[in-house]
């Protein structure tokens, strides 16, 4: 085995810095053009976002019993929800969002989330991000799964699955080799001529096995170089499309430079921090949902067309309880909202099966019920959106009902 | 290092990072950093940063942790070959270590060595902590008069600050890794409003104290800390308006573990039992117990009855109750063992050391003892993936560089990239300990670039190796090759890899050729950029 090595590094032209992972890639990329599957994008808004607050239902007089601090106001008062079909309304930060919702680009689903009871922010993050209810040794992500049963847009590249961060999130994790990245700028690496080009080969040739670690550096050898020839920060947001100066909203964008750049990217994870919302939550989220919703806007505005090539969604742990606490916040709860926006979302619905809120519908203690397992919406998804895949297989524990129509 | 020079360094990087702060950084932090940037600095001194107010949301890094047993599923088997003992024993109860530590340990015997560290008291510090009680005059303050401070982010800077030059710098190494590892079990995220100055006084009275000493000290103060008692939301769990969320942290991430024996029902008793603990302006640490937000009535908790018209008492039994638990030994154990073991660590030490926490009433220096005198760890060659912290730190401390003004706020830069900054972690679980959360291709980008910015002059402006010195006359690539290994890894290296190096170290020629001083050099520089970068470097 080690002569093979020493002889494969010799004959593969390695001192010419060639990618261990493969034959050099070709820069042609089509994207997903023409593909019968779509660019993914999932976001995760970490901490449990409060769905009861984000899609506020209005009709129901038990929701304003259950939180006389915390309530937004019905359509029509001062600062009250946007109204979306007349039962529930949006918050009134999110008219970006809004304008997409009646555009027909933006569905919500709502008493949504997992049944698994955990009221454990790790535990259901876990949980939810693996797919699955049960410790069934399924330690990959539900969209790392997916991924293992796609054929490439484009063979060899290193950034089909890409986490925005300074770790992979499990969402995402699988037998396809996903990327980290924090931000684009500055992703290479780094010596000093003369040496470059030396102290890179002798580096590639230093991590030669098939261990976790070697692997992860041999895509970073092939990502660092597809990167600085496909050059994605030279693509200016499209459309007068305004992104805010956020940390989320630049990886969100940075996103989109990397769809633009054609570098083969198929799935992307992105996290929004800090929905935990204990205390003080009228002075936190609505900036934080101003946030959020321009941010989505803004992608979905800069990506325009491809639109029709892209689905973004979005989960959260779970949701908040249903009646707000002592000190203006929310505790941990069960059933929240989803979102799912593109081209080919049927949007502009609100998608529910409204468990209610009177003391015996609500689950447990006293949280709003989960009536849309998340596993629905995703499975319909993979199998609209992405093109078909074997929902067993990435959603191990769960009997798929019927479709609830969410996509086309 | 002679005495003068790290003087010297430790207090020029203090005065420079005082200076930052002073010229208007406030209370914020960069976000990320770009190494490209940083290679073309010269000449002037460094400016602050683009600097953000803390507390706003979208700053917070990182996300969840793996659930134990990730690991079973992707360790890391690299089969180098093994490293001596007492090697593996400074690699994993230090941040790096310099040929002279080395030597002492050897000289003292391994069991001598452990015993040394145990005892930290024993170790002089009062050089490294009279710099910076004189430079970072917060770290000092009670919380009282951290509430007086103009601006909250010169306590943020200062502790984070503290921490890092403490782990670069103390002599008591085993001692900063524990507090290190405390923090990470009792976190606190230090951008919570208030945590910012709270964090410090949580920092000094409840990890420092005990990080070597009583678990349940620890526990009785961290209750009762004002950080954690604003972090966790306590400070607002009344009669009135109970809130669970200290109550299940408590449960699942500071004793008994989340697969521990305690129920939902458990969680809300619990909360009931520290109704009460809360914040006041009226005391000098913050904290008080406030009797008409405290509920009086019955309480069961884990089975036990909390009789009706107790007070602050009901939450004191609760955490004797947490600290006697057995499932607290074996969830406090393994966390230990994963963290100087290996991810994935034999049963047979956990069971040792979660039975030495029942037999000492939770002796954590006993505990640790008995980890680092037993078997499974000395004949043990698993690795552990470093951390961050662990890298650069350990880039630091073996390389023994001159440090200029600036070399500081690089650290911070790269902390900042890779996501590991001191009490940055969001939520109350702590910064992972697993090699498949660190290891990913972003990360070793970074760490990439520090190792070799560091070894080869690219980060000149902040860390100058001193090559000549490393070299120790070598000049043929073999003498290079063999002499920095040495030096550095102070371990065998593969033949494979060493083939590897000579290839790099010749340029086509012999080994055993006699370069001319400027190409040694440049040489000695690469092999010491590839030896940091290598996976040998990588891991502890």
């Amino acid at each position: 085995m080690k002569i093979t090595r020493r002889k494969f590094l010799k004959v593969s032209g390695l001192a010419a810095a060639v990618p261990l992972a493969g034959p050099r890639i070709s820069l042609a990329f089509s994207g997903n053009k023409g593909s019968d599957r779509d660019i993914l994008i999932s976001v995760y808004q970490r901490g449990a976002a409060d769905g009861l607050n984000i899609i506020v239902p209005y009709f129901d007089g038990r929701y304003y019993d259950l939180r006389p601090t915390l309530a937004v106001d019905p359509p029509g008062a001062p600062n009250g929800a946007l109204d979306l079909d007349g039962s529930y309304g949006m918050h009134p930060t999110m008219t970006a969002l809004r304008d997409i919702y009646d555009a027909g680009d933006l569905a919500v689903v709502h008493a949504a989330g997992s049944p698994h009871p955990s009221h454990s922010h790790f535990d259901a993050q876990d949980f939810m991000e693996r797919g699955i209810l049960e410790k069934i040794g399924a330690y990959t992500g539900w969209l790392g799964r997916y991924m293992e049963l796609t054929s490439p847009f484009k063979a060899d590249s290193p950034f089909r699955v890409l986490g925005m961060g300074t770790s992979v999130q499990i969402t995402i994790r699988g037998n396809v080799a996903a990327i980290a990245m924090y931000d684009i700028d500055g992703f290479d690496l780094y010596a000093q001529e003369p040496e470059a080009n030396a102290i890179r080969t002798a580096l590639q040739a230093l991590y030669p096995g098939d261990d976790l670690l070697d692997v992860s550096a041999q895509q970073t050898f092939a990502a660092v170089d597809l990167l600085a020839a496909a050059n994605p920060l030279q693509y200016a947001p499209d459309n007068g499309a305004q992104y805010p100066e956020t940390e989320f909203s630049r990886q969100l964008m940075q996103i989109g430079q990397m769809i633009k750049a054609d570098v083969g990217l198929e799935v992307a994870a992105i996290d929004f921090n800090g929905w935990d919302h204990h205390d003080g939550e009228l002075g936190i989220l609505p900036s934080m949902l101003q946030e959020f919703s321009n941010a989505l806007a803004a992608f979905n505005q800069d990506m325009g067309d491809r639109m029709n090539n892209i689905t973004l969604t979005t989960t959260t742990e779970f949701g908040r309880r249903a009646y707000e606490n002592g000190s203006v916040g929310t505790d941990h709860g069960h059933g929240g909202v989803m979102f799912a926006m593109g081209k080919n979302v049927n949007g502009g619905q609100v998608y529910v099966d409204w468990p209610g809120l009177q003391q015996q519908q609500l689950y447990e203690q006293g949280d709003l019920d989960v009536t849309t397992d998340f596993r629905l919406v995703l499975g319909e998804l993979l199998d609209k959106r992405g093109g078909g895949t074997d929902l067993n297989y990435v959603f191990p524990d769960y009997q798929m009902p019927s479709f609830l129509g969410i996509f086309s | 290092m002679a005495t003068m020079t790290r003087r010297r360094m430790m207090e020029s990087g203090l005065a420079a990072l005082v200076s930052s702060m002073s010229a208007g950084a406030g209370a914020g932090l960069a976000q990320g950093m770009n190494p490209a940037r940083l290679r073309e600095r010269s000449g002037t001194p460094p400016t602050p940063r683009v600097l953000r107010q803390p507390g706003k949301p979208g700053f917070q890094i990182g996300h969840i942790p793996m659930p134990a047993g990730f690991a079973d599923n992707a360790a890391l088997k690299l089969n180098l070959p093994p490293a001596p003992e007492i090697v593996q024993l400074l690699n994993r109860i230090s941040y790096g270590f310099l040929q002279e530590e080395l030597d002492a340990a050897e000289a003292m015997g391994y069991e001598a060595w452990v015993e040394y560290q145990l005892n930290y008291e024993d170790i002089d510090a009062s050089e490294l902590e009279d710099i910076l009680n004189e430079f970072l005059p917060t770290l000092t303050m009670s919380n009282a008069e951290l509430f007086e401070l103009e601006d909250f982010g010169q306590a943020y800077i200062e502790l984070k600050a503290a921490t890092l030059f403490r782990q670069i710098f103390s002599p008591r190494q085993l001692f900063e890794r524990m507090v290190e590892f405390w923090g990470d079990h009792f976190n606190i995220y230090h951008q919570d409003d208030v945590t910012q100055i709270l964090k410090t006084s949580d920092d000094r009275d409840v990890i420092r104290p005990n990080a070597l000493g009583s678990f349940r000290d620890m526990l009785f103060a961290s209750a009762s800390s004002a950080a954690m008692v604003y972090y966790l939301d306590n400070f607002s769990n009344t009669v009135f308006g109970p809130q669970e969320n200290y109550g299940r942290e408590l449960m699942e991430l500071h004793t008994l573990g989340v697969d521990g024996p305690y129920t939902e029902e458990d969680v809300i008793e619990v909360a009931r039992a520290f109704t009460g603990w809360t914040l006041t302006d009226e005391t000098d640490d913050l904290f008080t117990f406030y009797a008409p937000f405290h509920d009086f009535e019955e309480k069961v908790v884990l089975g036990q009855v909390i009789p009706a018209g107790g007070g602050i008492e009901d939450g004191e039994f609760v955490l004797d109750l947490l600290a006697d638990h057995e499932s607290t030994a074996n969830y406090l154990a393994k966390k230990l063992c994963i963290r100087f073991v290996a991810d994935d660590p034999p049963q047979s030490i956990i069971d040792k050391i979660a039975q030495e926490y029942l037999d000492t009433g939770g002796d954590i220096r006993e505990m640790m003892r008995t980890l680092l005198l037993s078997g499974e760890f000395r004949n043990n060659d698993a690795l552990k993936f470093k951390r961050p912290t662990d890298y650069l730190m350990s880039v630091i401390r073996t390389l023994n560089p001159n440090l200029t003004d600036a070399y500081f706020r690089l650290i911070f830069d790269f902390l900042i990239t890779l996501g590991h900054l001191p009490f940055q972690w969001p939520t109350p679980d702590g910064y992972p300990d697993d090699s498949v959360y660190w290891t990913s291709t972003n990360a070793l980008l970074n760490r990439w670039n520090f190792g070799i910015g560091a070894a080869d002059g690219g980060l000149d402006y902040f860390i100058q190796v001193r090559i000549f010195e490393l070299m120790d006359g070598a000049r043929r690539p073999i003498e290079i090759v063999d002499t920095l290994a040495e030096r550095i890894l102070h371990r065998d290296l593969a033949a494979d890899d060493r083939a590897v190096l000579l290839e790099y170290a010749s340029d086509g020629g012999s080994p055993n050729q006699w370069l001319p001083l400027a190409e040694a050099v440049r040489k000695a520089r690469g092999v010491v950029a590839l030896l940091l970068s290598s996976r040998y470097f990588q891991n502890r």
